[in-house]
């Protein structure tokens, strides 16, 4: 897997603190959810697990705080084998999807009930309450009920619940993903401050890409229950390996073609509607073979005059859609063949009319020939 | 501009044209049509309880404090009777009334029913009553005292006349007292009946003793197959619920009259057990407390099953998970994450069984022995076969009332309010 190559290149010289070493998980036997997964993750690091709906993310989540099995492989923590202990036994705090704060307890014996059942002194469980309560600031709240909470509050108590006990690792299963979007940029901000603050070791998982990108130290790119990438977030934005992680992780233009020469560094892309375009390359790709060209809509321009910044098409603008800051405008270049532009809005932009015929021109390096994933991956991404 | 959009009654573009007071009486007379109309569609329900429902049952509890056989039949001495001070025999004007109406009660065949009322306080009146009547009605009375006591010697005696005073008093506690085996003795206290008198105050504490065992049973066994119908796959538990709903639908006399059989001592289940040799003798499983409890937790077993299991299906997995996450092992998670979460369902269950074994009739007679009767058992004795019905009433009466505690009870202890099924 090429993940696994990559991965090594950036783990320091000594053991990480979490790794998972060719992990399988599967119900049937027949099919995989999770495949041949290797992830390491260092102390205080705080990593996302992204990716789509059923790619398994989740499922590694679950394998990491013990409430699935592998099937296969072994997972680690500080030297020791994880796999076989019961989740209770495995000092990893969660926090789940929709809180799952005990709807019959107080904030505070919710907050408490980790130190609770370890039997810890009465007396330190209410002083080690109110720090985790003050800590995420709903120390007044510490006799109500969850139902009393809004959804943001019951968040933060959920946070406070699974750090109290000061857990070697804590996992975070979308626990946004109920909140609406002001609170939830809040909220990143928050878990971001205390896990620097506190230093904790992080995993978390979800699958709004802007909140992985945000917040992760690494992001891993879940696709049908392998890591396609895991790289900081913007040597993914910027550098993606595959299909699947540049047209999952911010917005591309996909095109189609026939890889027809290669240089060092760049490679040559024909179009089927005979336009060659010249692009970086980060993996192995061999001439004659399908090829895609990936590329963000923000690099595009449209070209005035001779400008060539190294790429240049002609095509026929098909489409402008007003977006407040930017316009959207579609270029058709012939054949199946369409390129976005996002033009930011500003004065030195006359948009021509829709019809008339444009060039469009764009820098090398800043578009990438790239080999076309599996043919399942192509189209949920198509999608 | 407003010309052409006819203006709403209160309309923000007009906050002058309406004050306060006119704005909350539009208001209220909007509530009011609505609740007319609510009630309307309502009534023919209210109606057909009315009749069918609380009519009698109030009827049948307003018996238990009334006292009109006496009055009615012999209105005279009764009244005469009111005033006497008890402190020696009554006087001639009352002897007079007493013979007077003896005789006319007896012809216009109402003494009947006085002697059935008089047999309630004491088994003698009744005799006393019917001979008194059959011995004056042939002789030609002149001094009314000396002909009753002819009669019969028993005129004379003071505690006679005090019964009948007592009789002639509506409304009367003397039912209600009865039914908890108290009456209120020659003193005027209220004393304990004889032990050899006492029943209901037994038969209360068995129905309530018999309730409590039947619900405890249910619980013991509802609250796992609940379980099991909430956490089974879809398809599994719609299976099983099918199992728990079929009996339901059952008509009850059928499964207790499939109790009957099973239970008998050369029956299904003794016959199994003595074929496998784990008894030499039949086990005496019908007619007895045993068979009770055996039917009635069976009869009663859904209504516990479906009342939990209706809590439970809300209560996600991911709650045993979070428990599990924070350190609890899976046993200790079970009891202070899960079951706290169920006691409304196991709250609603109990009272629905309690409430229903309190009033049940059909399998206790069937199954039960001469010591298993239970109160709805006497009650339907006082009503069908002594024609008691201000004892029934009575004891129907205490049977509501103690339902009613328990409600409250319970509602608070669990907010039984809160549960909805399904």
């Amino acid at each position: 897997m090429t993940s696994s190559i990559h991965q090594k290149k950036e783990q320091p010289s000594s053991e990480p603190f979490i790794s998972l070493t060719d992990i399988s998980k599967s119900y049937d036997g027949k099919d995989y959810v999770v495949y041949d997964l290797n992830l390491a993750i260092n102390k205080g690091e705080f990593v996302s697990l992204l990716g789509p709906s059923g790619s398994g993310k989740t499922t590694t989540l679950m394998m990491l705080a013990g409430f699935e099995t592998p099937s296969q492989g072994e997972v680690r923590m500080g030297g020791k084998r994880l796999d076989k202990l019961p989740p209770y036994d495995r000092d990893i705090g969660m926090v789940f999807q929709n809180y799952a704060l005990f709807p019959h307890m107080t904030i505070a014996q919710n907050v408490g009930f980790a130190l609770t059942v370890r039997n810890v002194d009465r007396r330190e469980i209410k002083a080690r309450v109110k720090q985790a309560l003050e800590m995420v600031e709903l120390s007044h709240v510490a006799n109500r009920r969850p139902a009393q909470l809004s959804g943001g509050q019951q968040q933060r108590v959920a946070l406070a619940r699974a750090l109290v006990f000061e857990p070697a690792l804590v996992l975070m299963d979308e626990p946004l993903g109920a909140l609406d979007k002001r609170l939830r940029e809040h909220m990143q901000y928050e878990i971001m401050r205390l896990h620097r603050e506190l230093g904790l070791t992080t995993v978390y998982v979800t699958h709004d890409q802007s909140e992985a990108l945000t917040m992760s130290d690494r992001v891993a790119v879940f696709f049908d229950g392998r890591i396609q990438q895991i790289a900081p977030a913007r040597e993914l934005y910027e550098s993606p390996h595959n299909a699947f992680v540049a047209n999952f992780v911010g917005e591309n233009n996909g095109l189609d073609g026939r890889v027809s020469a290669i240089d060092q560094n760049t490679a040559s892309l024909a179009l089927a509607g005979g336009a060659v375009i010249r692009g970086g390359i980060s993996q192995s790709l061999s001439v004659n073979t399908h090829g895609m060209l990936f590329l963000r809509p923000e690099q595009l321009r449209i070209a005035k005059g001779d400008e060539n910044l190294g790429n240049r098409v002609s095509g026929v603008l098909e489409d402008i859609v007003y977006c407040g800051d930017h316009h959207r405008v579609r270029v058709h270049l012939g054949e199946n063949d369409r390129l976005v532009c996002k033009l930011t809005n500003s004065w030195e932009h006359s948009l021509p009319a829709i019809g008339s015929k444009v060039d469009l021109t764009w820098r090398i390096e800043d578009c990438k020939v790239l080999p076309p994933l599996l043919a399942s991956a192509q189209s949920s991404v198509s999608s | 501009m407003n010309a052409t959009v006819p203006a709403p009654a209160v309309s923000p573009t007009a906050p002058d044209t309406l004050n306060d007071a006119e704005r909350l009486q539009a208001y209220r007379r909007v509530k009011r049509r609505e609740s007319r109309k609510a009630l309307l569609l309502a009534a023919p329900l209210l109606l057909f309880l009315l009749v069918t429902f609380i009519a009698p049952i109030g009827t049948l509890l307003l018996r238990s404090v009334q006292n009109p056989e006496v009055p009615q039949a012999m209105p005279d001495a009764t009244a005469l009777l009111q005033q006497w001070d008890e402190s020696g025999l009554p006087d001639a004007d009352v002897y007079a009334a007493m013979a007077r109406e003896l005789v006319e009660a007896s012809k216009a065949g109402e003494l009947g029913r006085v002697a059935r009322r008089m047999n309630f306080y004491n088994p003698a009146m009744r005799s006393l009553l019917l001979k008194s009547a059959r011995k004056l009605k042939r002789m030609s009375v002149e001094d009314a005292q000396l002909a009753l006591l002819e009669v019969d010697g028993r005129w004379g005696d003071k505690e006679i006349w005090r019964v009948l005073k007592r009789a002639g008093q509506s409304p009367t506690p003397d039912y209600l007292l009865n039914a908890i085996d108290r009456h209120v003795d020659q003193d005027g206290d209220v004393a304990s009946l004889p032990p050899e008198e006492s029943v209901y105050m037994a038969a209360f504490s068995r129905t309530i003793w018999i309730s409590l065992s039947v619900t405890l049973l249910c619980l013991a066994l509802a609250y796992p197959v609940a379980w099991l119908l909430a956490n089974l796959p879809e398809r599994h538990s719609r299976r099983m619920m099918l199992l728990v709903i079929v009996p339901f639908w059952t008509s009850l006399l059928v499964r207790t009259t499939a109790w009957y059989v099973l239970l008998q001592p050369n029956g299904v289940i003794n016959s199994l057990l003595t074929g496998m040799g784990m008894v030499s003798q039949p086990v005496p499983l019908i007619f007895n407390r045993t068979g009770v409890l055996i039917g009635m937790t069976h009869i009663m077993l859904p209504f516990m099953i479906l009342a939990i299991y209706s809590v439970m299906k809300g209560i996600s997995p991911v709650y045993l998970r979070a428990a599990q996450s924070l350190g609890a092992k899976p046993l200790g998670a079970f009891f202070r994450v899960y079951v706290p979460q169920t006691l409304a369902g196991v709250g609603a269950g109990c009272f629905l069984v309690f409430v229903l074994s309190l009033g049940y009739y059909i399998t206790p007679a069937l199954l039960g022995g001469a010591g298993d009767e239970m109160i709805s058992q006497l009650i339907s004795i006082q009503t069908n076969q002594q024609l008691n019905w201000g004892l029934a009433g009575a004891l129907s009466a205490y049977l509501v009332i103690f339902t009613a505690i328990f409600y409250f009870i319970f509602n608070r202890l669990v907010g039984i309010d809160r549960l909805r099924f399904g």
